[in-house]
């Protein structure tokens, strides 16, 4: 309703200011609630500065302790120190696979006038070895996932073969038996073409070549080189094979960790939620009185691993959402009493005697805030893909999306609700099962960071936002569709 | 009129401008005030921290947005009413039955009433109806933006405006039964 100017007048006639209001009179305690406003206005804007530092600061020793834990780590333990460990990653393994291929290449290289080369030749049914071909780094290798590179490590063969410009060497290989190559294909040969290399020579250089790669996978080349024979002397066919063939038999056997694809997690953690009532008087007044608050919930967790940097979960979470109902309620009774009276002399008589003349209104206010504490308990399923990236073999993160469908178990509490829906008059009701929706579908987006304690077991905190696309709420009357924030901190057990 | 010169002086919390301000629209205020507090101690509070309040808030005062005294109106206003909140003299009704009213027929008749009649019938009305009547047909308010000064709900603002009409027909048809007999 507009202003009512003709009431406004009559209300608003400018009254004369009291004595005991004058400036001389007020001036003193103006001052002094000034002087109190501003130091309370610096002690407030202290403490909201102080709470906004504070989250700052938190944040910034959150990120200064990550950042420190992850530095010690690498630092303690460096992925070269772990190559024998099984609790070393696979990406780990792959990433010094090839720092020590391009370094055993290099220093093979400075040490010795042989051109040293790498191939990885596919395990197919008729292998011919390829040493009749100048080969080029396999750039495949860097960019190997850890299960292709585990089966290129178990079944093709590595071989690290030395060349030069000249064609006896190759000429010579070429005219191998196919066979007798093909069948122990897992073998290094190192040879050398020069006319007027020695024996040590060979020996010596080609040692640092080999030295600097895993002394286990070459053990093999190295018992081979040793019983090079002179130079001088030619190099049969027989001997090459009889070599191979020891060489095959103590080749040492290799075993790498398997990658675990599943992991099983158990989560809990506090939530925030809002209700985001919508629509209607309905829907504006429980907006404004009714409030999520600080609420809590568990998951279990199952994940398989599609890919290094791929993964698929779901599992099943309980949360028990709470909020709080806000409101004041007043009572007031208004007792009328007929107590005024006026004295009269009766005329006639000249006796006197009393009339009522008004009733007098005595109003009784009764008034207190009123607080009810809901709780909505839900159940749900989610399903979310994650993209993994690898920070270091010991931590890494993920971000993932995906669907989550729920179902309401349990309501508790009083909430706002209809008392006549035609004329939209509210009032608190008891919540009921029936006003709401069973089923619930939300969509969701999470955040984790996984700090992987050993090779089975890892700690996750993960940061989830729900955002439910269905309506919680069955009537037409308004809507309410909660957004969830889960921060959970998970056990995980990889398998 | 409160010149530039008088609100600048105030910013620097120069006590010459303060004076000057408070002696220019303390009358306003003090209108304002007695309408919704009716004890002088009460008044008095209420007066103190309101210019307390446009003292130490001067700065966000912008003249484009309105009038100096629409600003400290509204000041005025939010102290009066946080004074009545905090000493619990603020009480609203949640009616079970409403009656249907034609509210402007009772305007209408509201209207008729002199300066002294209303002033009467407002000055003894209950202070939760009081509130609403005042937010809404005096200074202009629509009952959601009263619902959020009041922290109550529209439909409550609705139904005290329809209750403080009501209460004051009751009082004016009793004030001309008094004039008759009279």
């Amino acid at each position: 309703m507009a202003k009512n100017l003709h009431i406004k007048n009559k209300i608003r006639e400018e009254a004369k200011l009291p004595p005991s209001m004058s400036w001389d009179a007020m001036e003193g305690k103006i001052a002094t609630r000034l002087n109190e406003l501003e130091g309370t206005a610096q002690a407030k804007g202290n403490t909201s500065n102080f709470a906004k530092r504070s989250l700052l600061v938190l944040l910034l020793l959150l990120v200064v302790a990550g950042s420190a834990t992850l530095y010690y780590f690498i630092q303690k333990n460096p992925i070269e120190n772990h190559s024998d460990t099984p609790s070393q990653s696979h990406q780990a393994i792959a990433q010094k696979q090839e720092k020590e291929h391009s370094l055993t290449l290099e220093k093979a290289e400075k040490n010795t006038p042989i051109k040293f080369e790498e191939k990885i030749i596919p395990p197919q049914k008729d292998n011919n070895v390829l040493l009749d071909k100048r080969g080029t780094i396999n750039k495949q290798i860097k960019k190997a996932s850890p299960k292709s590179l585990n089966n290129k490590l178990n079944k093709n063969t590595n071989t690290f073969v030395a060349v030069d410009d000249s064609k006896t060497t190759l000429d010579y290989l070429s005219a191998f038996d196919e066979k007798t190559i093909s069948s122990s294909p897992t073998q290094q040969v190192f040879v050398e073409s020069q006319g007027n290399a020695t024996e040590q020579n060979l020996i010596d250089k080609n040692i640092v070549a080999v030295e600097s790669a895993d002394k286990r996978k070459l053990l093999s080349t190295q018992n081979l080189l040793l019983n090079f024979p002179p130079i001088e002397n030619t190099i049969d066919e027989t001997w090459i094979t009889d070599k191979l063939n020891e060489a095959a038999i103590s080749k040492p056997n290799i075993d790498l960790p398997t990658v675990p694809k599943w992991s099983l997690g158990l989560y809990s953690g506090a939530t925030l939620w809002q209700l985001n009532a919508k629509g209607s008087t309905l829907g504006d007044e429980k907006a404004q009185f009714e409030k999520g608050i600080f609420s809590y919930g568990a998951s279990a967790k199952i994940d398989y691993k599609l890919h290094s940097k791929w993964s698929l979960s779901t599992g099943l979470e309980w949360q028990s959402l709470q909020s709080k109902l806000d409101y004041y309620n007043e009572k007031d009774s208004i007792v009328t009493r007929n107590i005024l009276t006026q004295q009269f002399v009766s005329p006639i008589t000249g006796n006197p005697y009393s009339e009522v003349r008004q009733d007098v209104e005595l109003v009784g206010i009764a008034w207190k805030e009123v607080i009810h504490y809901n709780n909505y308990q839900m159940l749900s399923i989610p399903v979310v893909i994650n993209r993994h990236f690898h920070f270091s073999n010991k931590w890494n993160a993920s971000i993932g999306t995906g669907l989550q469908y729920g179902r309401l178990l349990k309501l508790e509490g009083r909430s706002l609700g209809y008392k006549n829906v035609a004329e939209e008059i509210t009032d608190i009701v008891d919540l009921q099962k029936d006003n709401f929706s069973k089923n619930q579908v939300a969509v969701l987006a999470q955040i984790s960071l996984n700090y992987q304690i050993n090779q089975y077991w890892s700690l996750t905190f993960s940061n989830r936002i729900n955002q439910n696309l269905s309506n919680l709420n069955n009537t037409d009357t308004h809507t309410l569709r909660p957004s969830i924030m889960s921060n959970y901190l998970g056990l995980n057990y990889h398998f | 009129m409160i010149t530039n010169k008088v609100i600048k002086g105030c910013l620097a919390k120069e006590r010459w401008a303060m004076q000057q301000c408070y002696e220019q629209c303390a009358p306003y205020v003090f209108t304002i005030i007695k309408n919704y507090i009716y004890n002088e101690t009460d008044q008095q509070d209420v007066m103190q921290e309101t210019f307390a309040q446009v003292f130490y808030s001067i700065q966000n005062y912008d003249s484009n947005k309105g009038k100096f005294k629409s600003w400290i109106s509204q000041i005025a206003i939010n102290q009066a009413i946080n004074f009545l909140r905090k000493n619990k003299k603020l009480s609203f009704l949640v009616p079970l039955n409403e009656e249907a009213l034609d509210i402007k027929e009772e305007i209408t008749k509201i209207e008729r009433l002199d300066k002294i009649q209303l002033n009467q019938c407002i000055e003894i009305m209950p202070i939760g109806y009081r509130t609403v009547f005042l937010l809404n047909l005096v200074e202009g308010y629509t009952h959601d933006e009263i619902a959020q000064i009041l922290k109550i709900t529209a439909q409550t603002s609705r139904s005290q405006l329809s209750r403080a009409i009501k209460w004051l027909r009751k009082h004016i048809q009793q004030h001309q039964k008094t004039l008759t007999y009279g």
